[in-house]
């Protein structure tokens, strides 16, 4: 493509650290998109990608979150568009972004099939993954659609209540909208506007859903559910004791929908898409889990 | 025919050139939009555009950006800006384009868009972020209710992009002057002329640009290229500037004629 200016957006920083990563090594200006608000609650990720050379611009706009990230990368992306590159990180945006970014993802289910089908020597009964655009539960389905006996489910953000503006279960508020190129159930008022969002994870506080997600769900291949940000906690908290596996926030959304079916799932086999470490929610799990943070 | 299509006539038939107005219907309240128009009009402005505020305004500048956010925190809808346009309506024949993200659209519904646009006086329709290729059912409820459908086409246009811009266009086509988003810029990029003498190739429609363009001087440059010329974001921060001065209206119409001047023999 000839470009040496690479551009993106990032919600959790997990997006903005690959791609901060990616330009050092290939020695290409980075800059970053990354809502103020997700700056603060993702701090250790911020510092990750300027350690790494890149320029990590706050978005003031709007919620302050992942979608005034996105709309403000691709106002860069426009304007600069002879010399840079977008790179999305989430299966949003226009075609063919989301596809893209499938495919760029599709080893996650590819290479769990193999192992499970080593290990168990059968396919698993259910595969969880949490959803903000969906990237990391696409990649994990992709390869599992057409395994029809098996369950996927997507764990949405099911953050701190049922009104609009406390959470980001599109499937459960939304309707099918346009927003940033897609088409998809998207959180919004009944007048077209987005609507706020809320998560204590900063990767699902996003308002549309990919729209290869809303494909899944209207063709009744795939469920979607959602996590509330206690629920969330409580299952890194389990998850981190009993497995000593210290799972990120969005991650946690899947296991927590995982122990929830646990008790009826004897003999069955769970993949749950652990998608990102929880180093970077260091911060917020202490905020949460005060006691254990006593002298 | 619409009024649009009768502006362009009119301005080929007398050698003139015409000055496109934007700006952001219900900023800084939608009771205050008409005698903005009115000002506009009586300043020169040959054509209207009401852009309609959109949460997530992805092609415009921090300008337009604001004037969004003000027009939707004083409660402003799409069908505030169809009340709007049939009172601008009452009072004046300018032609009046609506200028939209597509969601909100969407949600109100296609066909009673159409139809109500119509009946309020509005003569056509721009869809800042719908594809040219995905346009067919919009083009179609449009034309239907006589309403014209204006596109975009931008420098990184391909061929045959431009050539669904000029089949699926009526009225005019829109030339984004550069790449990136709606905003006030010094100096006017030289990707015009290659993307005027390509779109001509493809249509006969008249042509207008926009984007990025705030002066006399460009209105003056552009107007020996194309039709018509749109400026936006110098009028809405005048009226951001200016929201609480009683002299809003009176600097809007100076505003505009002074950019009218830019065409000189020709305005």
């Amino acid at each position: 493509m000839g470009k040496r200016r690479i551009v993106a957006e990032t919600g959790a920083g997990q997006h903005g650290v690959a791609t901060a990563t990616v330009c050092a090594l290939l020695g290409f200006e980075c800059v970053v998109y990354m809502g103020e608000e997700d700056m603060r609650r993702q701090r250790l990720n911020v510092f990750r990608m300027r350690l790494l050379g890149a320029r990590v611009e706050p978005v003031s706009a709007g919620s302050r979150t992942l979608k005034d990230a996105i709309s403000e990368a691709m106002r860069d992306w426009v304007t600069h568009v002879a010399d840079t590159h977008y790179l999305l990180g989430s299966a949003l945006g226009a075609h063919p972004y989301p596809m893209m970014v499938r495919d760029f993802h599709k080893c996650i289910g590819e290479e769990a099939r193999r192992q499970i089908l080593e290990g168990e020597g059968r396919l698993p009964d259910t595969v969880f993954a949490c959803v903000g655009g969906g990237s990391n539960a696409i990649g994990i389905f992709h390869a599992f659609v057409p395994d029809e006996a098996v369950e996927l489910v997507g764990i949405e953000a099911g953050g701190r209540g049922n009104e609009i503006g406390e959470h980001a279960a599109r499937f459960r508020g939304g309707a099918p909208g346009v927003l940033q190129g897609a088409f998809s159930y998207l959180l919004q008022d009944t007048h077209g506007q987005v609507s706020l969002t809320h998560s204590v994870s900063a990767g699902l506080d996003y308002a549309m859903i990919g729209p290869e997600h809303a494909l899944l769900h209207d063709k009744h291949r795939a469920e979607y559910v959602a996590a509330s940000d206690t629920e969330a906690l409580d299952a890194a908290r389990l998850l981190s004791r009993v497995e000593g596996i210290i799972p990120a926030l969005e991650s946690s959304h899947a296991v927590a929908e995982a122990i929830k079916r646990a008790p009826a799932a004897k003999d069955k086999i769970f993949v749950i898409n652990l998608s990102g470490r929880g180093d970077k929610d260091i911060d917020i799990y202490r905020e949460n889990l005060k006691e254990l943070d006593q002298e | 025919m619409t009024r649009i299509g009768k502006l362009f006539e009119s301005l080929k038939r007398d050698s003139r050139k015409g000055l496109i107005a934007y700006l952001t219907a219900g900023d800084p309240s939608p009771d205050r939009t008409p005698a903005l128009v009115e000002a506009m009009v009586r300043g020169g402005a040959d054509l209207i555009e009401l852009g309609v505020p959109f949460s997530d305004p992805i092609a415009d500048g921090p300008v337009i950006q604001r004037a969004g956010y003000r027009a939707l925190q004083a409660g402003t809808t799409l069908a505030c800006v169809v009340e709007i346009a049939r009172q601008i309506r009452a009072a004046s024949e300018v032609p009046l384009l609506l200028f939209t993200y597509l969601n909100p659209v969407l949600r109100y519904g296609l066909e009673r868009l159409a139809a109500d646009a119509q009946a309020a006086g509005i003569d056509g329709c721009l869809l800042t972020d719908a594809s040219v290729e995905e346009a067919h059912e919009y083009t179609g409820a449009m034309h239907r209710h006589g309403l014209d459908t204006v596109f975009l086409a931008a420098p990184t246009s391909t061929p045959r992009r431009l050539k669904l811009v000029a089949e699926y266009s009526t009225g005019f086509v829109y030339l984004v002057s550069r790449t990136g988003v709606t905003g006030e810029r010094d100096s006017l990029s030289n990707a015009v002329a290659p993307l005027v003498s390509d779109m001509r190739a493809a249509t006969d429609l008249p042509l207008a640009v926009g984007f990025g363009i705030s002066r006399p001087e460009h209105v003056a440059e552009l107007g020996k290229l194309v039709e018509a010329v749109v400026v936006g974001s110098a009028f809405v921060r005048l009226i951001e500037q200016n929201a609480d001065n009683p002299s809003l209206e009176i600097q809007l119409e100076s505003f505009t004629r002074e950019l009218k001047r830019g065409f000189g023999a020709q305005a």
